[in-house]
This record gives structure tokens, C-alpha cells and sequence, in this order.
């Protein structure tokens, strides 16, 4: 089991211990069978539909634009590529890990990632948009839109040393 | 989601424009639930980690770039813009 999984683990069993102490462990059970009857679907639509994206996408094109080679281009469209997702974690680190089978290069999934962080269209219009209004919305998106190639760049030069 | 109705509060108690970009870059860049929900488990935690280590100045720098392109902008909300 990974490392990440055993700090899940942890962290569920002293949220437990801490719903338990407060006579609500069942509710809590409730809660939790509910959100993962949901999510189930939901993430293995996603799973299978990046599976076949990654399988669908003609492998040479993906290396051409966004592998290995493609170094500072591929982390650019990249990074754009990421700024176009509207879709949340759920469906954007099926897609990534999808495209790393495909040949994507690390640099390239840091920018699409960061990218898709920075600035993803769902929450961009959805949350910010509404609550922050446009005046403060498009400042934020220009004052940040050059981190998601710069972290792709960062990660090209750590690859390199 | 939380995170827009404090950035706006803290907006409307006289942080500046950088200080609320930094803070809602922070969330969605560096945000440690989704690093250990879904970036750990997905991308691995070589992967993960090596991209939270790289992204930790960002928030800061465009907080810093926030401030410095657009000095003298109130956060206000959307009655603002």
C-alpha cells in the first residue's frame, strides 16, 4: 500500500474516533455510504472514458505536441490544455494519468495540472466569477496565467539536472 | 469552496489585491486535501509532491504580481468591475 493511502487510512481512522466519541459514527457511516454510491459512478465513468481517450488519441500526435521531445511547446499547450478542463479532480487526474500512459511527459503534466489549478473553467465561471466579480476575476487570471508554464519549465529544468 | 466566501471577507476587511489573489492561489495550487484525495493516489507521490514543491512560490509570486500590476484595486465583490 502507498504512502498516500496509509495517511487516508490514518486520517479516516481518527476521523472516526472523533464521529464515534460524539455518538454520530453511524450518521457519519450513513453519510459516507451515500457519497460513495455517488462518486463510484461517477469516477469509473471517468476512469474508463480517460483509459479510452488515452487509447483513442493517435500516440504519435501525443508525443509530437505534448511528450518528451516536445519540451517548451508541449508545456505551453499544455498548460492551455489544462486551462480548458471544466471538469473537477475527478475527472481531470483520470485524464492526466491517461495521458501519462500515453506518453506525456512529467514537465508537461505539471503544467496541465497547475494550469487546470490555476485557472479551470468551471471554477473560473462557476465560483469566482459570481462571488468575486469580474473586476477581481480577471486580475487574479492575468496575474497568475504565466505560473502553469513556468512550473511545467520548472519541472523540465529538475528532469534535466 | 469555502475559499471565495473568505477571500471575499477578508477582501472587505481591507486586504489587498495581492494578498486575496495569494490566498485563493494558495487554495487552488497548493490545496492539501486534494494533493492527499486525489493527486497523491492518482499521479503518485513522487509526482505529487515534486509539483507541490515546485508550485509553493507561486502563490506568492502572483500575490506579488497582483499587487504590483493592479495597485490600488478594492476587493469588493461582484458590485464591483
Amino acid at each position: 500500500m502507498s504512502a498516500s493511502l496509509w495517511l487516508l487510512w490514518g486520517l479516516t481512522a481518527v476521523l472516526a474516533v472523533l464521529a464515534w466519541r460524539k455518538g454520530r459514527l453511524l450518521e457519519a457511516g450513513r453519510i459516507a455510504v451515500d457519497l460513495t454510491r455517488s462518486i463510484t459512478i461517477r469516477l469509473s465513468v471517468a476512469v474508463f472514458a480517460a483509459g479510452f481517450m488515452a487509447q483513442a488519441l493517435p500516440e504519435i500526435w501525443l508525443s509530437r505536441w505534448l511528450g518528451h521531445e516536445a519540451g517548451v511547446s508541449g508545456i505551453l499547450l499544455a498548460s492551455l490544455l489544462g486551462m480548458l478542463i471544466p471538469a473537477g479532480p475527478m475527472v481531470l487526474f483520470p485524464i492526466a494519468v491517461a495521458l501519462g500512459h500515453a506518453g506525456v511527459g512529467a514537465p508537461q503534466l505539471v503544467a496541465l495540472i497547475t494550469g487546470w489549478s490555476l485557472i479551470a473553467p468551471h471554477r473560473f465561471f462557476g465560483w469566482e466569477l459570481p462571488f468575486m466579480g469580474l473586476g477581481f476575476s480577471w486580475r487574479r487570471a492575468v496575474a497568475s496565467i504565466a505560473f502553469a508554464p513556468l512550473a511545467g519549465l520548472a519541472a523540465l529544468v529538475l528532469q534535466r539536472i | 469552496m469555502t475559499s471565495f466566501p473568505v477571500a471575499l471577507a477578508i477582501g472587505g476587511s481591507g486586504a489587498d489585491i495581492g494578498a486575496v489573489v495569494a490566498y485563493i492561489t494558495a487554495w487552488s495550487v497548493l490545496g492539501v486535501n486534494r494533493l492527499i484525495v486525489w493527486e497523491m493516489p492518482f499521479m503518485g507521490e513522487d509526482f505529487a509532491l515534486m509539483r507541490e514543491c515546485i508550485s509553493l512560490p507561486i502563490p506568492i509570486l502572483a500575490g506579488l504580481l497582483a499587487r504590483w500590476c493592479f495597485a490600488g484595486f478594492v476587493v469588493e465583490g461582484r458590485s464591483e468591475s
